[in-house]
């Protein structure tokens, strides 16, 4: 587990520090560029407004330049001068104004208020001297300026790019300047496009990011689950070697007490008892201890014939399933004083020894449990033949369980589950039903499970007889 | 005229023993042994036995398959089976093959030697533990099968056909004509005397 989640860290974290890097360029990418797009656009449109400031400035100067080059000073020329001025505009905002070069506003047309005012203390809303720039300006031999005014238009302060030249003779100064609001318009229009930009791209990555993320993580939970299935498929394999060897120990176990020990005694009791058929009638001291030996050793051979019956029966490989369970069958509970029969149905598939020992296992818990816990007076056994499986069935008349209740109890469930689990480890199929008076369990084992069982498949050594 | 023996054990200290045993014993003589079935077969037409003392428990055949082996060839043969099995099962088997005689490996000896005598005169012989079991008073209630017992069962719940159709996963007819049966082998005439008798035979009345 630990494992898995370095690996899984290994894959998810450069993934996503990979894309974060990225995501941070392209950021400041896009920054540098919108920059470097909005000093061009902003120099571009200046230099647009420059040149058309320019231009309307010489319009006005050569408008009124029959005036001006008349020779005459006088204020009535100046006034013809400054009327024509104030009727030459181009749009809401552009017009042209008149100062002197001591700052006393002579004409503007939009804010007729401001004439004969001395302006050179005004400041806008930036604290700047406005006419003060615009008459060092004009002075100099005339410029731009940029500052702020009220549009006319929207009644609003706006940044403005004023030109201005002088007119020496006159000691006027002639201005006129363009609203730059506009610009800033497209200026954010710029801005708002390029974080669209940005933000798509940022989607993109996140995109891209959480696709990688949940595609590592499929693959993991992919893999993860195969390896499951794999481990159960292993456990199962194990749960059935183990059970395979405990088996096989005790059917060598059984035969060897059976055949190897039980028939020495035989061959004990037999030698023994020829030599006590020899003894002369009277002498007790040899016939005595050699009668008691004999006994002893009845003792033993009952024994050793009961451990290695318990072990494993010698008759489920000499006379098959059926003889094997009838004989438990019957043992069992004529001992518990219960009445049992068993029926077969039909003719049975030759089996393996493998399953025919988890059958007689299964019985023989079964038999186990009904004596213990049920407290029926009739046991019977089904065997069945059924599209080249088995079916076998145990019924009870016994006060029956709560299947679900028992197969969930720690203690009482387990003989339930080691049935199914044998029934399971084989590839059969297990089922208990229960209710007041009948009681079934049922173990199947399909005709593909006997197929795949065939003799010299996964079988225990072939039983020998003896 | 003396018995003449073949002892068949794939255990030789067996063998041993018997022989031992058999020593001193008048009328008995023991003209071969056979550790397996085709020793057996061979010592059998050449030592012409009268009766063989057979094994059950041997390597290749066992002893009531090769019983049945023998008695297809000679069927006057007289076997009688020595086995340390104590299962009617296996009696059952020996005697459905042919043998005459089953008694135990760890019954007195005395017991042994007397079948041989009663199984060599033309009789048959059990060993009393055997024979205790085989004739084992028969079970009351074998009369019926597996099924017919669910179906008894279920009467005793009070279920109806159908119910009982569902629990034991079977058509609803075949319910029915096992109840026919039921009645027919318990001499029951209606209905209402089935019913009656499944509850009274119910293991609830007697589980606490």
């Amino acid at each position: 587990m630990r494992l898995k989640l370095k690996v899984l860290l290994l894959a998810v974290v450069p993934l996503l520090v990979s894309l974060a890097a990225i995501a941070v360029a392209v950021q400041v990418q896009q920054q540098r560029l919108a920059e470097r797009e909005r000093l061009q656009l902003r120099t571009a449109y200046m230099s647009t407004k420059e040149v058309e400031l320019r231009h309307y400035v010489a319009l006005a100067l050569s408008t009124i330049s029959p005036l001006y080059n008349s020779g005459r000073n006088d204020d009535d020329i100046k006034r013809q001068a400054m009327q024509q001025l104030a009727h030459l505009d181009y749009g809401a905002d552009g017009y042209f104004f008149l100062y002197d070069m001591q700052g006393t506003n002579l004409m503007h047309p939009r804010q007729p208020e401001l004439v004969g005012q001395n302006l050179v203390e005004l400041r806008d809303t930036k604290g700047d001297p406005t006419i003060r720039m615009l008459l060092e300006r004009a002075r100099s031999g005339g410029g731009f300026v940029v500052y702020q005014w009220r549009k006319p238009s929207s009644q609003a302060v706006a940044p403005k790019l004023g030109y201005v030249t002088q007119m020496e003779r006159w000691n006027w100064m002639i201005g006129t300047g363009l609203y730059l609001d506009d610009i800033d318009e497209a200026m954010r229009q710029l801005d708002a496009e390029l974080e669209g930009n940005v933000r798509t791209t940022m989607l993109w990555i996140a995109g891209v990011g959480a696709l990688g993320v949940a595609l590592i993580f499929a693959c993991a939970l992919v893999l993860s689950v195969s390896e499951h299935r794999l481990n159960d498929a292993k456990l199962t394999l194990l749960a059935r070697k183990v059970v395979n060897s405990q088996e096989e120990e005790r059917v060598h176990l059984s035969r060897e007490l059976h055949d190897g020990t039980g028939q020495t005694l035989v061959a004990v009791k037999l030698q023994i008892e020829s030599a006590l058929e020899r003894v002369a009638a009277g002498d007790e001291a040899v016939r005595l201890p050699l009668a008691r030996a004999l006994e002893r050793l009845k003792g033993a051979l009952a024994e050793v014939r009961g451990m290695s019956h318990r072990l494993r029966p010698v008759m489920l490989d000499t006379l098959g399933l059926p003889a094997a369970l009838k004989d438990l069958g019957e043992e069992t509970c004529q001992a518990a004083g219960i009445g049992f029969t068993m029926d077969v149905e039909g003719t049975l598939p030759a089996l393996p020894d493998d399953l025919k020992t988890v059958l007689f296992r299964i019985t023989q818990e079964a038999l186990a449990n009904i004596q213990k816990h049920a407290g029926a007076s009739h046991v019977s056994l089904l065997l069945a033949a059924e599209d080249g499986g088995l079916r076998m069935s145990i019924h009870d008349d016994g006060r029956g369980f709560d299947a679900n209740l028992v197969v969930a109890h720690p203690q009482r469930g387990i003989g339930l589950r080691n049935m199914r689990e044998r029934i399971e480890a084989v590839g059969g199929r297990f089922n208990v039903r229960s209710q007041p008076g009948l009681t079934r369990i049922t173990a199947e084992l399909s005709a593909a499970v006997l197929r795949r069982f065939a003799p010299g498949r996964n079988a225990l050594p072939a039983a020998s007889l003896s | 005229m003396s018995i003449r023996l073949l002892l068949v054990d794939d255990h030789a200290l067996v063998r041993d023993g018997l022989r031992a045993r058999l020593a001193g014993e008048p009328g008995i003589e023991v003209v071969g042994e056979a550790g397996d079935a085709a020793q057996t077969l061979l010592a059998v037409e050449q030592c012409a036995p009268t009766l063989v003392l057979m094994d059950v428990g041997m390597k290749d055949v066992n002893g009531i398959d090769l019983t049945a082996m023998l008695l297809q060839r000679q069927p006057d043969l007289a076997v009688l089976i020595l086995s340390m099995y104590d299962s009617v099962e296996y009696a059952q088997r020996a005697l459905q093959a042919g043998a005459r005689g089953y008694v135990l490996k760890d019954a007195p000896s005395a017991e042994i030697l007397n079948a041989l005598r009663t199984v060599a005169s033309g009789g048959t012989c059990l060993s009393p533990a055997i024979a205790a079991k085989l004739f084992r008073a028969p079970q009351p209630r074998k009369l019926l099968s597996t099924r017919e017992h669910d179906i008894l069962a279920c009467l005793a719940q009070g279920q109806s056909s159908k119910q009982m159709a569902r629990v034991l996963e079977l058509s609803v007819r075949t319910v029915d004509s096992h109840r026919q049966n039921i009645r027919r082998k318990l001499e029951l005439d209606t209905q209402a005397d089935l019913i009656k008798y499944a509850v009274e035979h119910s293991a609830r009345r007697t589980s606490p």
